[in-house]
């Protein structure tokens, strides 16, 4: 359901067009991201065996999306517009922002290949596996909004 | 639906869902400077968390 909810907002803002609706829906992806690795931190702390290797590999696996989101917002803090409405990218920015993503991609993959991770058992993999899917889908669509929003 | 008759994970799923419902009603009211805050603030607040859990676990282990 979150991919059609992503896939139709994407169509949405295609169509509208409006600079302060891309820059918004980025925002919200940001936010929504770190909504996420909250939630994958719950269940890591509630459902994963303490101190088992999937529970170890999961916190820092979510630690590493963390603090590239984290670095995502941090910079694209730096191109919000007077008034709070829109994100005004440079080129530069630009370009900084998508390196970024894709980083963050790489990092989420990464668990989803993980020996300890894939031979949970599947109770307890199908909540992290949820939690996954919705960043992975976030991180493509944030991905696609970057690109769309025009430069200064 | 008696949701006490549900198993654990389901009902685990559906307050999930619940609770990232009112999250999104939450966002669409905040502008794109709001949303950003409370992005930096959640990811502050995430790494405090893994943190403390990472340590407790090498604490555990020693």
């Amino acid at each position: 359901m979150r991919r059609q909810i992503a896939i139709l907002g994407l169509l949405l803002l295609t169509i509208a067009g409006s600079a302060c609706d891309k820059s918004k829906e980025f925002a919200k992806n940001a936010d929504r991201i770190a909504g996420y690795v909250a939630t994958g931190i719950d269940i890591a702390e509630k459902d994963l065996p303490s101190g088992s290797n999937a529970q170890i590999q999961t916190l820092t696996a979510l630690r590493a999306v963390n603090t590239i989101n984290g670095e995502i917002t941090a910079e694209a803090k730096k191109y919000i517009s007077a008034d709070g409405k829109r994100l005004e990218l440079t080129g530069v920015g630009k370009d900084k922002l998508l390196q970024i993503l894709a980083s963050g991609n790489t990092t989420i993959q990464s668990l989803l290949k993980n020996e300890d991770f894939i031979n949970l058992p599947d109770e307890k993999r199908t909540r992290i596996m949820s939690t996954i899917n919705d960043l992975t889908e976030t991180f493509a669509v944030m991905v696609e909004l970057v690109d769309a929003v025009k430069t200064k | 639906m008696n949701f006490a008759e549900l198993p654990a994970t389901i009902t685990g799923v559906i307050l999930l869902i619940f609770r990232e419902l009112l999250k999104e009603k939450e966002r669409s009211g905040m502008s794109v400077d709001e949303l950003v805050e409370s992005a930096l603030k959640q990811t502050t607040a995430n790494e405090d968390r893994i943190k403390e859990l990472l340590e407790t676990v090498k604490q555990d282990m020693q």
